[in-house]
C-alpha cells in the first residue's frame, strides 16, 4: 500500500498548521471584500485562484468544484431571491435586480469559502490535517475535541458510503442516493449513534480525553516564515482594501 | 495466597427494562502469566462481560485487577492496566495514521515520540504488518484495521489484556502468527474472547464457557463445550 502521493506546490513547504493559518488569511480576504463592487469580487476570485495555485490543484479540478458547489448553492440563491422580491414594491424587473444583490452576495461568498475548504482538504493528507489542528495553540482538551471531530467526519462517511453500498447491492430501485436520503432517520441515525457511543467507549479505555499528542518537532525555517508573512499580508491588504475602496 | 491479576466476583450486568440480565453472578479468576479463553455463543455475553472490566457498564459485584477494586473513581487507573481490543477494530482506531495509532499507547505514557515510534514499529513487526505503518487507517482491509488495533493494545505490555474476537477478521496465517505471538506473552494474563476454538487451543490454557451471562463452571474443555452445542462429531463450530 501506498501513502497518498505527495505533490502540489505547498507540499513540504511550511507545516500544516501554518497551512490552516493561511487558509484562515484566504477566509479572511473573502469575508472582508465586498462582493458586489468590481474590486471586491475580482479580489475574491484572486484569492481563491491564488490558493489554488499554491496547493497545485489543477484547473479541471476547480471547475468541477465550482459547479458541484454553484448546484449546491442554487437553492438557497432562489428561495432568498424569491422572498426578497415578494417584499419589495415597484416594477417588476427593478424587483428583480435590486432583490439578486443579497441572495448574491450570500451565494458567492459561500461559494468561495467552499472552495477555499475543498481544495485544502483535497491536498491536505488526513495525517497532515490532524497534525495541523492539533498544534494549534490551546489546551489538549481543545485539540482532544477537534481530534474526535476529525474522527467523526471520517468515519460518518466510511458509514455513509458503507451503508450506499449495501443499499445498491441489496436492491433498491431508486438511485442509491435517493434511497439513502428516504432511509435516513430509520437507518442512518441509529447506526451513527451506536457508533459514536462506541467510538467514545474506546477513547475513554485509550485514554484520548486526558492525553494530549505529541508530534515531531519542526525546526526555524526562513520558508516557512515567509509563507506565513504573506498570508497574513494577504489579509491585511484586504481589510485596507475594504475600508479605503 | 497472592492476588489475582484478575479477579470477578459474583458479577451482574443488569439489562435496562428487561428482569433477566445481561451477565448473572459471574464469578472468575485469571493468574498473571494465564492465557484464557472466554467461549461462548453469539449473545451470551462475552462482549459485555469484558466492556464490565473496562468499566464501561454500571454492574453489581466486585472486579478487581491486580487488588485494586473497579470503582468510577478507579476506572482511569485500571483501564491504564488494560491493553484491550474492541470487537470492531476501526471503533478503536482514532489516529489517521497507522503508526501514530500504534504508538499513542505509548505517548499517553509520556515516552519521547522517537522511542515510541521505534518501538510501535517493532510491534508491527512481530504482526507481520510493518509494510503498513505509513498507510491511512481508513483504507485498510477489515483485518489489517484488526491486526493494526492488536498491535495497539499490545504496545504498552500492560498485564492483562482483554481481547475481543481477535481472530474473526484473520487469514488463517495470521491467525496463527497471532497465536504464535500470544503464547509469547508471558508477563501479563489475557483473556481472550472467542468462538474459534482451533485458535484458542493454540494459545489458552484454560477455557472459562459462558451461556446467556452465566459461566457454566463444569464446562472446561473442548470435548465438552462441542457437545454442549451439539457438535460432538469433531466438526469446529467455526
Ligand atoms: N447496549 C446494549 N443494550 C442492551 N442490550 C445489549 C446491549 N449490548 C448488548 N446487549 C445484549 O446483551 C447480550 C450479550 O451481548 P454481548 O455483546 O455481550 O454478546 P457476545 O457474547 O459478545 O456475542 P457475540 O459472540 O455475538 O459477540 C445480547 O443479548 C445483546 O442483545
Ligand atoms: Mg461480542
Amino acid at each position: 500500500m501506498e501513502q497518498r502521493e505527495v505533490s502540489g506546490e505547498s507540499r513540504g513547504l511550511i507545516p500544516p498548521h501554518l497551512t490552516l493559518l493561511g487558509l484562515v488569511c484566504a477566509m479572511i480576504a473573502v469575508l472582508v471584500s465586498s462582493p458586489l463592487t468590481p474590486t471586491g469580487i475580482s479580489w475574491m476570485i484572486l484569492t481563491v485562484l491564488l490558493w489554488a495555485l499554491f496547493f497545485g490543484t489543477g484547473l479541471k479540478d476547480l471547475l468541477v468544484f465550482t459547479g458541484a458547489l454553484l448546484l449546491l448553492f442554487l437553492p438557497l440563491f432562489l428561495i432568498t431571491w424569491g422572498v426578497k422580491i415578494l417584499s419589495l414594491q415597484g416594477s417588476l424587473p427593478e424587483r428583480l435586480w435590486i432583490a439578486a444583490a443579497v441572495p448574491a452576495s450570500l451565494v458567492s461568498r459561500g461559494l468561495m469559502l467552499s472552495l477555499l475548504t475543498v481544495t485544502t482538504l483535497k491536498r491536505l493528507s488526513e495525517a497532515e490535517l490532524h497534525e495541523g489542528l492539533c498544534r494549534v495553540p490551546g489546551p489538549p482538551v481543545l485539540a482532544a475535541l477537534m481530534t474526535g471531530i476529525v474522527f467523526q467526519i471520517r468515519s460518518l462517511s466510511g458509514e455513509t458510503t458503507r451503508m450506499m453500498q449495501s443499499i445498491r447491492v441489496r436492491g433498491h430501485k431508486k438511485s442509491a442516493f435517493y434511497s439513502m436520503i428516504t432511509a435516513l432517520p430509520t437507518v442512518w441515525l441509529p447506526r451513527v449513534l451506536f457508533r459514536s457511543h462506541r467510538l467514545s467507549d474506546a477513547m475513554t479505555v485509550r485514554g484520548l480525553e486526558t492525553t494530549a499528542v505529541p508530534f515531531q518537532r519542526y525546526g526555524f525555517s526562513l520558508r516557512a516564515l515567509l509563507t506565513s508573512a504573506l498570508f497574513l499580508l494577504w489579509a491585511s491588504v484586504s481589510v485596507v482594501l475594504r475600508v479605503m475602496l | 495466597m497472592t492476588t489475582p491479576l484478575l479477579s470477578i466476583v459474583n458479577l451482574s450486568v443488569p439489562k435496562k427494562g428487561r428482569a433477566e440480565p445481561l451477565l448473572d453472578k459471574v464469578t472468575l479468576f485469571v493468574e498473571k502469566g494465564e492465557r484464557v479463553a472466554l467461549v461462548g455463543l453469539n449473545g451470551s455475553g462475552k462482549t459485555t462481560l469484558l466492556g464490565s472490566i473496562a468499566g464501561l457498564f454500571r454492574h453489581e459485584g466486585e472486579i478487581r485487577v491486580e487488588g485494586e477494586l473497579l470503582t468510577s473513581k478507579s476506572a482511569a487507573t485500571i483501564r491504564g492496566k488494560l491493553g484491550y481490543l474492541f470487537n470492531v477494530p476501526e471503533d478503536q482506531l482514532l489516529f489517521p495514521r497507522v503508526l501514530d495509532d500504534v504508538a499513542y499507547g505509548l505517548i499517553r505514557g509520556k515516552v519521547p515520540l522517537a522511542r515510541a515510534h521505534e518501538k510501535a514499529l517493532e510491534v508491527l513487526k512481530t504482526l507481520g504488518i510493518e509494510q503498513l505503518a505509513h498507510c491511512t487507517v481508513h483504507n485498510l482491509s477489515h483485518g489489517q484495521k484488526q491486526r493494526v488495533a492488536l498491535a495497539g493494545a499490545l504496545i504498552t505490555g500492560a498485564p492483562l489484556l482483554l481481547l475481543d474476537e481477535p481472530s474473526a477478521a484473520l487469514d488463517p496465517v495470521a491467525k496463527m502468527q497471532l497465536a504464535k505471538v500470544l503464547r509469547g506473552i508471558t508477563h501479563a494474563g489475557i483473556l481472550c474472547a472467542t468462538n474459534d476454538l482451533e485458535f484458542a487451543r493454540a494459545f489458552c490454557h484454560r477455557y472459562i464457557f459462558i451461556e446467556a451471562g452465566k459461566v457454566v463452571p463444569e464446562l472446561v474443555d473442548e470435548a465438552a463445550i462441542l457437545a454442549r452445542w451439539g457438535l460432538s462429531d469433531g466438526r469446529s463450530p467455526v
